[in-house]
């Protein structure tokens, strides 16, 4: 199945805390270079699959695997992995230099050798003018970049970041994604990224794996899981869906939307005659018709301006529909809250969700 | 506004800070420099000090080598039970700090029971303990382990024994409460780093400890110089120090004497609380933020 090496693996990893189950026989594969994203509300398991990869928790069940070995029982410091964390966790005794340059003192690389690595280290994050100053005399964003070129100055086979982006603020949370991800794909380094953060994974992420309750509800490309997700609970987590309800018709199929009749393809989803099946429709794929057009009647409850987008929230026979139209669009002139409109949209945009 | 509010500010600030520098004023300050004032006298038989200003006294201090014994002993002692205290403190506060916040508040209070007892009673218990006809000595002797009683009291080991019951509690106390407060995620950044346990604890767990160490090992040095009761009843008339010196000096009515050895007292604790800030730099890791 996987044509890169896989870097790290976790094969039925389980992780209990007292009664309460974090991480539920859940397995991981994460290839060469890639950057791969668990997102996930808080507490669903992962960042406590993070830290068992670093080794900072030990499974109940199952095995680790750092390229090919089985680190389960392995203590953290003897793993091939670095770890930016989430508060960065830079040591306030130390320069910035001496930051970077602590995990090759470590490991016995030389003076000489390891204070070039760490200049390197700091150049390839931009902040090589700050290698003598102290954490505490940096800002956020430069602590960030830090803690970064500490991690990637060791070389590791795999990259560990929990929500590093988390205490930054948002514009330049958005600057360091791009730094982040052109950093990673310039090193090629096997990064594994923890965030709730659905936004910050879709940017980032090669692979992204949606968690819930310790385990994987779907995963796969940022495109794959935005415009494919396989349950509503995907669809609702990542991005807002428009739930609607259908039935499946003869063959299996096809199925056909209740309230409008329209028939749209099953896909992979299976079922037979007769059978409920839900339906997610992404709010920037439906349109606003004018009335007598072909489509779901509703009326505009609220009109949101965003400035990129201009969001709708409709009242269609009871059920709330979301639309969102670029700002600007044709289709926005004369709407205001109130009017009578009909809401439609491409049955190929239209996803099947598994029950759950 | 903008300054009138910071007026407001600076006036708060300075009323609410006015009557504790008003009172250390009063009561510390003005007496010290009056103390300074007598130590630079001779003694006189009739008045609190002579009538001619002169450096005899602190000439003594620093010519005389009875006084030299003195001091080096004193300095001795409060390294020697710091250095002790901080090795035992360490180790104890280590095993605590990980405990859970009841196990550990049960364990912490029953390190400070001792300081629910006064210095003079405790300082008797352990003349009866380790006593001529104490308990120690009676044990070894009905055991036959010893012919004679053992002389324990009046001894260095006597005076330390005495005060790390008490002063050990404040070691441990800071240590525990600096040990709490590092952030997990620094040890864990140094495991990432590949740090075996000992090069974390060298590199990193031991400096962001040491504002916990130097405050311990700062009250436990100048609570040594100060330690007065305990120094007397347990280290008798052979174990003396500075502070049993200035009380001699008081009851023999040499005032300025007094005076002047308390201020070789009073440099001492300062030389050795500077070397202890200097060597441990506990500012390097804190007001982080």
């Amino acid at each position: 199945m996987n044509t890169k090496e896989s870097v790290v693996r976790l094969s039925q990893v389980t992780k209990r805390f007292g009664q309460s189950v974090a991480v539920d026989q859940l397995d991981l594969d994460i290839g060469e270079g890639s950057f791969f994203s668990l997102l996930g509300p808080s507490g669903c398991g992962k960042t406590t699959s993070l830290r068992m990869i670093a080794g900072f928790e030990t499974p109940d069940e199952g095995d680790v695997f750092i390229r090919g070995q089985n680190v389960t029982r392995i203590v953290p410091h003897k793993r091939d992995f670095a770890m930016v964390f989430q508060n960065f966790a830079l040591f306030p005794h130390m320069s910035v230099a001496e930051n970077v340059a602590f995990g090759l003192k470590m490991t016995g690389v030389g003076k000489a050798e390891r204070e070039q690595r760490a200049l390197e280290a700091l150049a390839m994050v931009r902040l090589p003018q700050f290698a003598d100053r102290y954490p505490k005399q940096l800002s956020g964003g430069q602590q960030q970049r830090v803690a970064i070129a500490r991690a990637i100055v060791m070389r590791p086979a795999v990259l560990l970041l929990d929500e590093p982006l988390g205490a930054l603020d948002k514009n330049l949370r958005e600057e360091m994604q791009v730094e982040l991800r052109s950093l990673q794909q310039d090193l090629g380094i096997a990064t594994v990224f923890v965030t709730h953060d659905q936004e910050e994974a879709l940017t980032l992420s090669d692979t992204i794996a949606v968690m819930r309750d310790g385990r994987i509800e779907q995963s796969g490309s940022p495109s794959d899981v935005y415009e494919r997700p396989v349950n509503r609970f995907v669809a609702t987590f990542l991005g807002a869906s428009n739930l609607l309800r259908g039935r499946i018709l003869g063959t299996g199929k096809t199925a056909r939307i209740d309230a409008s009749g329209i028939a749209i393809p099953l896909g992979d989803a299976t079922g037979k005659d007769g059978d409920e099946v839900e339906i997610a429709i992404r709010p920037e794929r439906m349109s606003v018709q004018p009335q007598g057009a072909a489509g779901v009647p509703a009326v505009i409850k609220a009109i949101v301006y965003k400035g990129a987008t201009v969001s709708l929230y409709c009242d269609a026979s009871g059920e709330e529909r979301v639309v969102f139209v670029p700002g600007g669009h044709p289709s926005l002139i004369g709407l205001k809250t109130g009017a009578s409109v009909v809401l439609n949209f491409d049955p190929a945009h239209a996803v099947p969700l598994r029950s759950e | 506004m903008g300054s009138g509010l910071s007026m407001n500010r600076q006036t708060a600030f300075w009323a609410l800070l006015a009557p504790p520098l008003l009172f250390v004023g009063i009561f510390f300050v003005v007496p010290l420099l009056n103390l300074f004032w007598v130590s630079l006298h001779g003694a006189s038989s009739t008045e609190l000090f002579g009538s001619n200003l002169s450096g005899e006294n602190y000439y003594r201090i620093l010519t005389d080598s009875f006084y030299h014994t003195i001091i080096l002993r004193t300095l001795w002692a409060g390294m020697s039970i710091m250095l002790l205290c901080l090795v035992l403190g360490y180790a104890t506060a280590y095993v605590i700090a990980p405990l859970p916040p009841r196990t550990r508040l049960i364990m912490l209070l029953l390190l400070v029971a001792p300081l629910m007892v006064s210095n003079v009673i405790r300082a008797y218990g352990w003349i009866a303990i380790l006593g001529r006809q104490g308990v120690v000595n009676s044990m070894l002797r009905s055991t036959g382990l010893i012919d004679g009683p053992l002389l324990l009291l009046n001894s260095f080991e006597a005076v330390a024994f005495g005060l790390m019951t008490i002063l050990l509690s404040y070691m441990v106390v800071s240590i525990v409460n600096a040990l709490n407060a590092i952030d997990r995620q620094y040890i864990e950044a140094a495991q990432s780093l590949k740090a075996n346990p000992v090069r974390t604890f060298i590199e990193v767990v031991w400096p962001l400890s040491s504002p916990g160490v130097a405050s311990g090992t700062l009250l436990v040095f100048l609570l040594t110089l100060s330690a007065y009761v305990t120094i007397t009843l347990l280290g008798g008339p052979r174990m003396k120090l500075l502070v049993s010196l200035v009380f001699d000096s008081v009851s023999g009515f040499r005032w300025p004497l007094a005076a002047a050895l308390s201020f070789a007292l009073l440099t001492l604790a300062l030389v050795v609380a500077g070397l202890i800030l200097a060597l441990l730099r506990p500012g390097r890791v804190q007001g982080r933020g």
